[in-house]
């Protein structure tokens, strides 16, 4: 029997709605794993001790940033090749995941400032991402079909 | 739009909106809005412009302030609020 337009949109919508979950626990630990190494490193003085031996802040930050990038954009490179292998069709989303990167690691630098612990870094950093990637975009979605 | 100051947020909306764009573009169709035009052909970059650019809005912002942060602006600050009060 045919499926009618109704419950393949439906199906399209959960799929979309277990891919944005997955996306916001695996994103979410990753951010958390960079703000944490970067937070240890402050806390536990060997940033300063780095600094204070002539290190150049801005090598720190750059080769940072290269080896997070790195990492991530892994990360992402199986998650693009899971949805075209699993036939999800998101034939645009790949960019943005692509991108999403370059944008969110300076952001988790900068809000590493705000935690004076690790642990309290990656709590702060998982609830910040998994709650905008999965309850943001929801939310948003759903509010844009009320008039 | 407010959530657009948060990168991870753009990552959910472009997977809903690629799941959705037939129906998104058939209801902007349907109704009255100030909503852009979209169009239902996935190829067409113009649909992601905004997030691509967003990205790279966040990426010279936070670099910024990191820059700002390591040069000592956040002294800079306090001692300003300092003499202030």
């Amino acid at each position: 029997m045919p499926v009618t337009n109704e419950v393949f949109s439906r199906k399209v919508m959960g799929n979309a709605a277990a891919v944005i979950f997955l996306t916001a626990v695996a994103y979410g630990m990753l951010m958390t794993s960079i703000v944490g190494g970067i937070v240890w490193e402050r806390m536990s003085g060997i940033k300063h001790m780095q600094m204070i031996s002539g290190m150049d802040r801005a090598a720190y930050w750059i080769a940072n940033f290269i080896i997070d990038l790195i990492q991530v954009e892994v990360i992402v490179l199986i998650s693009v090749l899971t949805f075209y292998l699993a036939n999800l069709k998101y034939s645009t989303s790949w960019i943005i995941y692509m991108l999403f990167p370059v944008a969110a690691i300076p952001l988790t630098y900068v809000t590493s400032y705000f935690f004076g612990s690790e642990s309290a870094a990656q709590t702060g950093t998982i609830f910040m991402n998994f709650g905008t990637i999965l309850f943001g975009s929801t939310l948003v979605y759903y509010l844009r079909f009320i008039k | 739009m407010i959530f657009k100051v948060l990168p991870p947020y753009t990552l959910g909306a472009s997977i809903y909106f690629d799941a959705s764009i037939k129906d998104l573009v058939e209801f902007r169709d349907a109704t009255l809005g100030e909503g852009k035009q979209l169009t239902a052909n996935p190829w067409v970059l113009e649909n992601l412009y905004g997030d691509m650019i967003s990205y790279m809005i966040h990426f010279v912002f936070w670099v910024s302030v990191l820059i700002a942060i390591e040069m000592g602006a956040e002294k800079t600050v306090k001692d300003f609020f300092f003499k202030l009060n």
